[in-house]
């Protein structure tokens, strides 16, 4: 068995507060819910080739990609990388991208990796990696958790198509991302089989509507086409 | 190096690359994924630290090896053997 990173009574803490949070998210946030399913092929190609020649410490794994895209997006389209304070939207000038991260033995934590609009893709990586070691050490600092904007989460290794997330108040959206599949894909007008990824997008309505939403997805997945621009 | 040396550096690797896991409690033949909910940047840094204490290099295609304990020490045996 997996030794808790953490005791029981802490284990049961972390519980409580993702019990809260989540309870809290579920009575006040008017959530609203958006799917989008892409082609993966230029962002997995575009990886293949970018860590070919590197040692495996320098490669890039596929959620840095996904979130370096989240954080673009939401510095792009305003409405998704901030608060809900006082009744009213509080947008925040820097995307702190919250990483949804499983805490082994149970529970759940969503740090902060910090300014991922302005981290290129290595150094963001290096951030993430940096952060999974902290939480697996149990060594994370507390205002690690207090500082995102906005959260991404991914559920992909674990082989769903479509996780629906609970938004982390009092941050106002989240992008969740399914499991990579291989699946049969309309490309070009031919019938090919692509690596697709669908993206869930649960957002705010007190701060915007499924058109803004959408927009938001788009411009995700429009970066994840072209992922040399990231 | 013999088989029973590679397991046991490779239990040390993934107990440094995850303190949160028992070196006892590691049953090498069960994938680390199902055993210890091993996530895609868990598997990156036990990659790292297998690349990089047994001096050898690791394709992208080649994580699958590392699956299990038990996997990535057949893995490393043969790519060690093959070294010398």
């Amino acid at each position: 068995m997996p030794k808790p990173a953490v005791p029981a009574d802490a284990r049961a803490m972390m519980r409580a507060t993702i019990g809260a949070a989540m309870a809290r998210a579920k009575r006040e946030i008017p959530h609203y819910y958006l799917g989008h399913s892409l082609d993966f092929a230029a962002a997995r190609d575009w990886l293949t080739r970018y860590n070919a020649p590197l040692p495996v410490k320098d490669r890039l794994i596929e959620a840095v990609l996904i979130t370096r895209a989240v954080a673009l997006a939401a510095s792009r389209i305003e409405g998704f990388n901030g608060y809900f304070r006082n009744g009213r939207f509080e947008p925040a000038a820097d995307v702190h991208a919250g990483a949804a991260i499983a805490v082994r033995g149970g529970g759940l934590v969503a740090p902060a990796l910090l300014h991922a609009d302005r981290r290129g893709l290595a150094a963001l990586m290096q951030d993430f990696s940096a952060l999974v070691t902290r939480v697996r050490a149990g060594h994370l600092r507390s205002g690690e958790f207090a500082a995102a904007t906005i959260t991404v989460t991914s559920l992909g290794a674990e082989g769903v198509d479509v996780l629906y997330p609970i938004i982390n108040p009092p941050q106002v959206a989240i992008v969740a991302a399914g499991a990579i599949r291989d699946l049969v894909w309309v490309h070009e007008g031919q019938l090919l089989v692509r690596p697709v990824l669908t993206l869930a997008l649960a957002a705010d309505h007190r701060v915007t509507d499924g058109r803004a939403g959408a927009r938001f997805l788009r411009a995700i997945a429009e970066l994840l086409a072209h992922p040399e621009s990231l | 190096m013999d088989p029973n040396e590679i397991r046991t550096k490779l239990i040390s690797l993934l107990t440094t690359v995850a303190p949160d896991i028992e070196p006892q409690s590691v049953d090498p033949a069960l994938a680390l994924r199902d055993q210890f909910d091993f996530d895609s940047m868990d598997a990156l840094h036990f990659a790292t630290a297998v690349s990089e204490a047994f001096g050898i290099e690791i394709a992208e295609t080649e994580y699958s090896e590392l699956a299990s304990i038990e996997s990535a020490g057949s893995f490393v045996a043969a790519r060690v053997a093959h070294a010398h």
